[in-house]
């Protein structure tokens, strides 16, 4: 669907994204994870035609780069910082950017009231978006990044400070919008988030990619081992074990065990190995 | 569409693009209105000449109309001040704009204008009225001469003087015979001038003057004037504007051109600073796109609001245009410049806050220089070219040409071409800034 060969953007010596080469497949919710500065909004930036590569190419399903209105007209765009009008209602933020990609006033009408729904904003229609609140905002600005129908969705951190409940709600949608065979790129850096939603993850620091699979490959390659802490009456001891189930039954009939903890690896720890540094770092 | 529902939902935006502008041209309309009296020149006067001379001379200043005439009394007793010092004093406190102060021998001199004394008097004006002293020096000499021209009323008399003033010259005898050869001639002559001045027996008032029946109104003195003046009308069909209100709504409609443009320049450095602009630029448009809907959308709201203001002017104040074509055509110009300075004011401007600031304060210095809050008569002169930069300047110009000033179309052309110069340049180098900047 979208495809990055050795993309590169730097601001004078310091690159910002460094030989970024990637293929992301079409239907699948594709994860950028990587601390704050690593380049996510940058590489997004440059997908979506805000940014110039400095060299390398984009292109999106054949159509070319993003440079051409007719490759913009198939993404939509959910940006880091909340892009709408304060004074202006949900539906007329909704009717202002239906109208840049020339939908007829009855289809942004029919879409507008889709997509308020699924972001549960419905009753808040024509209520002025100053008014709500930041994962009220957050909704929104999601909603307003499908208003087109786009077969590829760009959500740069969409659920930067947002409340659980508004959180669970983005997720769940961008999960459905999986499900209709959207592709999306979601960057973030709650490991967590990547886990739960991508199909791929793609690990990025200081503009190099760093490694990209699915997240258990990721954490099989990468992650190390988990790490099985027993609590017994002799004190505490922690194995670290390619297979702790087998380690705990072990361990089960063998000490008195008072307590367990299994911590497999993940996200975090993958980052760690691959970085010497924490993703929270 | 979105711009104008923005700028409307913006509540001080709308309030200095429109209420702001109707207030200024309603206000300034009824200060200026020619229903009433234009305000007299203070003027205190300190006679140290006391004679009839200097009391006449008083009364005229009293009468003429240009002045409010308060006679200066000496300071307290004991305070050791003379009337003098009260007089300026009163200046010096701003509580006269000037004062006169007749010196002695006034009252001799004007009976004798011939006999070698002039009409001496002190003028004492508040510095920071530079332009008020001009004035009152203009309006004083007026009465001087009406002094001399009195004098020709009494030709008899002025005969006499002129005989006195001959036998001191025979008398003196520094006198070289050549210069005193030449006033012999000059008063020989003078004489046979005044000889044949009509005295006031032989031409009282009423009867008939240099004009014609009846022209002889005020009597001899009305036939003899130093300098006649006839006015030359300027302005065609009509002498100047039909009522204060024609000169206070072009500048009202200026102030509401420059709340518009204000407020869509801020409103486009809102949608950077924002994300807003993001959304714009991610969507299949380009950056001239963009920013032309945003001037557009600028431009219309000029038109609306002029339109609006004129329209209010018209049928309240009973302003009269005397061509709509034309004043529609300067609106048009104007509105087309303020959008062009908008896109300028908006590509030098980081953040709301600072854009407010930029805004207003290129605006206002704008503004002053050209014309829109003093009047350019009343600039100095190494302003007045500086003012040709103004936009300000050539907007009231061209709007005041369809309104009053019944410029024709080839007078028109100059402020016309240069608004929409000023707006054209203005436009392309912030489309050329802004959209380089947005896509880095």
């Amino acid at each position: 669907m979208l495809r990055l060969t050795d993309l590169r953007k730097s601001y004078g010596s310091e690159p910002a994204v460094d030989g970024l080469t990637l293929d992301i497949p079409r239907g699948s919710i594709f994860g950028f994870l990587g601390p704050n500065g690593a380049g996510k909004t940058t590489t997004i930036n440059l997908c979506v035609g805000l940014l110039r590569p400095t060299s390398g190419t984009i292109d999106l399903d054949g159509l070319g780069s993003p440079d051409e209105p007719a490759v913009r007209m198939q993404i939509g765009v959910a940006p880091q910082a909340i892009a709408l009008y304060d004074t202006l209602t949900a539906l007329e933020n909704l009717n202002v950017f239906g109208k840049l990609y020339g939908l007829s006033p009855a289809i942004i009408s029919e879409r507008s009231a889709e997509l308020l729904d699924s972001v549960a904003l419905s009753d808040r229609a024509r209520d002025r978006v100053g008014t709500f609140s930041g994962g009220m905002k957050r909704r929104l600005n999601l909603a307003a990044a499908l208003i087109h129908d786009p077969p590829l969705v760009m959500l740069d951190e969409p659920t930067a400070g947002v409340d659980p409940q508004s959180r669970n709600a983005i997720l769940e949608t961008v999960r459905s919008l999986r499900d209709r065979g959207k592709t999306i790129v979601y960057t973030t850096h709650y490991m967590e988030e990547a886990q739960r939603l991508c199909d791929q993850v793609a690990i990025i620091d200081r503009g190099r990619l760093l490694a990209k699979d699915t997240v258990d490959n990721l954490i099989v390659s990468h992650g190390g081992k988990s790490v099985v802490t027993v609590q017994s009456s002799t004190g505490e001891t922690r194995i670290q074990t390619s297979e702790p189930v087998r380690e705990l039954v072990r361990r089960l009939k063998t000490d008195d065990v008072l307590n367990v903890r299994v911590d497999r690896p993940d996200l975090e720890s993958v980052f760690l190995n691959l970085t010497g540094r924490s993703l929270r770092d | 569409m979105k711009d104008v529902r923005l700028l409307l939902r913006d509540r001080a935006g709308f309030f200095f693009a429109l209420v702001f502008p109707l207030v200024v041209a309603v206000f300034f309309g009824m200060i200026f209105a020619s229903g009433s009296a234009p305000g007299k020149i203070t003027l205190g006067v300190v006679d140290l000449d006391r004679t009839p001379g200097s009391t006449e001379f008083i009364r005229q200043l009293e009468q003429g109309g240009d002045f409010s005439v308060t006679a200066i009394a000496p300071g307290e007793p004991g305070a050791n001040s003379t009337a003098r010092d009260a007089g300026i004093d009163a200046v010096r406190s701003g509580t006269i704009a000037a004062c006169l102060v007749i010196r002695p021998g006034f009252g001799a001199a004007r009976e004798a204008p011939f006999a070698g004394a002039t009409m001496g008097v002190e003028l004492a004006v508040d510095p920071s009225r530079k332009a008020t002293g001009g004035m009152i020096e203009g309006l004083l000499t007026k009465y001087g001469f009406q002094q001399l021209a009195a004098g020709f009323a009494e030709p008899q008399k002025m005969r006499d003087q002129a005989k006195r003033s001959l036998d001191m010259l025979r008398l003196a005898s520094n006198l070289q015979p050549k210069r005193r050869a030449e006033f012999e001639t000059f008063f020989g002559n003078l004489d046979k001038t005044l000889a044949s001045v009509p005295g006031d027996d032989d031409n009282p008032a009423g009867a008939e003057g240099p004009g014609g029946e009846g022209t002889n109104a005020r009597g001899p003195a009305a036939a003899f004037s130093p300098l006649e003046i006839s006015r030359i009308p300027v302005t065609q069909p009509r002498k100047g504007p039909a009522n204060s209100y024609e000169i206070s709504f072009p500048q009202g409609v200026i102030w509401g051109i420059l709340g518009c443009a204000l407020g869509f320049s801020i409103s486009l450095v809102t949608e950077r600073t924002r994300g807003t602009m993001v959304r714009l630029r991610c969507a299949p448009i380009s950056a001239w796109q963009i920013l032309g809907g945003k001037g557009l959308a600028c431009f219309m709201v000029t038109l609306c609001v002029s339109t609006v203001l004129l329209t209010i002017g018209v049928l309240v104040f009973k302003i009269r245009p005397t061509s709509y074509l034309k004043l529609g055509a300067g609106v048009v110009a104007a509105g087309a410049c303020f959008v062009g300075v908008m896109m300028l004011l908006a590509t030098f401007s980081g953040s709301e806050r600072g854009g407010s600031g930029l805004g207003w304060g290129v605006l206002m210095v704008l503004s002053m220089i050209g014309g829109g809050m003093i009047p350019l008569e009343f600039l100095p002169a190494w302003l007045l070219p500086i003012s040709n930069i103004s936009p300000v300047k050539w907007s009231i110009l061209a709007i005041e040409g369809g309104l009053w000033r019944s410029l024709g179309w080839s007078q028109m052309a100059l402020p016309l071409g240069v608004l929409l110069g000023i707006g054209g340049v203005g436009f392309g180098v912030g489309l050329m800034v802004l959209g380089d900047a947005e896509r880095a």
